[in-house]
């Protein structure tokens, strides 16, 4: 700015400079997404008991001023931006209109899968959208049954429990669940000694971010409590294991495998890497369009968060995430996503 | 016309916006544990809604608005809670930052929270978020003309504290 006429308008700039210098201290913790889609998750749980109760008692609900849908919904007083009920035939607010009454409802949980780092398997999360039916609306069950049956949305990432086992149920006592499968768990394991330990450890993980109120995880089949699985001595609750020894040190968390996102395109992700530099590099095609790097907000052993914003046209890319060898520069613990510019 | 499932709309607008948003709410509230609180709250409302959104362009101004009303609500809450005790900053001051110039932003950030909240309002969302009038007056629910005397009464009342003799 060039000499400021009005004085208030140095403290304009001063103001400025300090809202910039105390903002950037501002570092969010990096599970806010999760966050947010337990709590989406719990507040659907929640409505999905209102949705047997009928009108009548819906209109009781509103009439009576108290929880309704509205603070369900979110107990807000922000209403610009909403549409106004429809004025149907029946002048009644349902407490939520957005949900209809049918019996499987939509439900996001997180699944980990297995990747392959070039020189260790490592655990990757991805979110997955799936119909829970309401018989069985347990967040932890519904995990495991996608960690078991779906397909991770990246081709990279995989699972090496044995075909045809499924979750018969997740039991909780204190922060300790129990999670009973099938005795197809006792298939062909194909994973080795390190790939049995990742797959308890995935177990653990889907478990324990599906349902944050568990800590540790005890496994039975049909029902008996078993000691060993895949060659991993479980007869105690398995805790998360150490981070960096178990989870992918560079994961790319936005977007999405297949994701189509608008330019400027924000890239985010978790690291625990050297220096917390993260090496990014986008391509399309076999064309290298951009190649930078981004600091994580914490060097390893600790896991940093990392963000990148870059303007791309529209197109298809694949973005790479890596960490360049402290020794020799080359690519390690690659994590890779492909993506569409609208 | 198809429309994004809420779903995958948090997710697109979460990895543009949460950040920002935290820090905004956090230069409010003077708190981030407390802005990310608000800040979530605002994305599970949104998601809650998603189907009943006017304009789905129209997402981040309303977690914007959301995420103003809801510091405005928690700081009400916590001044009740410890009304003696004086306000921080931002959670811990970096060392990376001279003793003088940590003095003055601790100087400014308490003049701005001894401001009414529609004036720390305006000026943080014009001076930090860089937003309109616009978009300011549509976040805060209020007329461009008020957004503009909030403004600069907020800017007056500033200078003021830092400035008594002036």
């Amino acid at each position: 700015m060039s000499t400021p006429r009005d004085p208030d308008e140095q403290y304009a700039d001063r103001l400025r400079d300090v809202l910039r210098a105390e903002g950037d201290q501002v570092v969010p913790g990096g599970d806010g997404l999760m966050r947010i889609r337990e709590r989406v998750g719990e507040r659907q749980a929640r409505n999905r008991w209102l949705v047997p109760v009928g009108v009548a008692a819906a209109v009781a609900l509103v009439a009576g001023g108290v929880a309704g849908g509205l603070a369900l919904a979110g107990n807000d007083d922000d209403s610009a931006h909403v549409l106004p009920p429809a004025a149907s035939s029946t002048p009644t607010v349902t407490p939520t209109p957005s949900q209809p009454a049918v019996s499987a409802k939509p439900i996001t949980v997180p699944v980990y899968y297995l990747g392959d780092t070039g020189t260790a398997l490592r655990l990757y999360r991805e979110f997955h959208s799936t119909n829970a039916p309401a018989s069985n609306p347990d967040k932890a069950v519904v995990a495991v049954d996608q960690m078991l049956h779906a397909k991770a949305a990246d081709p990279d990432y995989n699972s090496l429990w044995p075909e045809n086992t499924t979750v018969r149920g997740v039991t909780r006592a204190g922060t300790v669940a129990t999670v009973d499968f099938s005795k197809d768990v006792n298939g062909p394991f194909q994973g080795g000694t390190e790939g049995g330990q990742l797959s308890i450890q995935q177990l653990v993980h889907t478990v324990t971010a599906a349902d944050t109120t568990i800590k540790s995880v005890l496994i039975s089949v049909e029902g008996k409590p078993v000691t060993s699985l895949f060659g991993v001595d479980v007869s105690k609750p398995q805790k998360r294991g150490v981070s960096y020894t178990v989870l992918g040190a560079v994961w790319i968390l936005a977007p999405t495998q297949n994701a189509k996102v608008n330019s400027p395109v924000t890239f985010s992700g978790q690291a625990t890497v050297f220096e917390a530099t993260v090496s990014i590099e986008v391509r399309r095609g076999a064309t290298v369009v951009k190649r930078t790097n981004t600091m994580a907000t914490t060097g390893g052993p600790g896991r940093g968060d990392w963000k990148l914003t870059m303007i791309l046209v529209p197109g298809t890319y694949e973005i790479r995430a890596f960490e360049a060898s402290a020794k020799d520069g080359s690519v390690t613990n690659l994590d890779t996503k492909t993506f569409t510019v609208r | 016309m198809t429309r994004v499932s809420a779903d995958d709309a948090v997710t697109d607008l979460y990895s543009a916006h949460y950040r920002p948003l935290v820090r905004t709410a956090a230069l409010l509230l003077g708190n981030t544990a407390v802005a990310e609180e608000v800040v979530q709250d605002a994305f599970v409302a949104m998601h809650g809604r998603w189907n009943r959104l006017r304009d789905p362009g129209k997402a981040a101004a309303y977690l914007r608005s959301a995420v103003i009303n809801r510091s405005r609500s928690a700081l009400r809450r916590r001044v009740v809670e410890d009304r003696n005790r004086p306000l921080p900053g931002v959670d811990a001051p970096s060392a990376e930052y001279g003793a003088l110039a940590m003095l003055e932003r601790d100087r400014v950030m308490g003049a701005l929270r001894e401001l009414p909240a529609r004036q720390r309002e305006a000026l943080v969302l014009r001076y930090y978020a860089d937003l309109s009038e616009a978009d300011i007056a549509e976040a805060m629910g209020i007329s461009r003309g008020a957004v503009k005397s909030h403004a600069s009464r907020g800017l007056a009342a500033l200078r003021q504290t830092l400035e008594p003799t002036a």
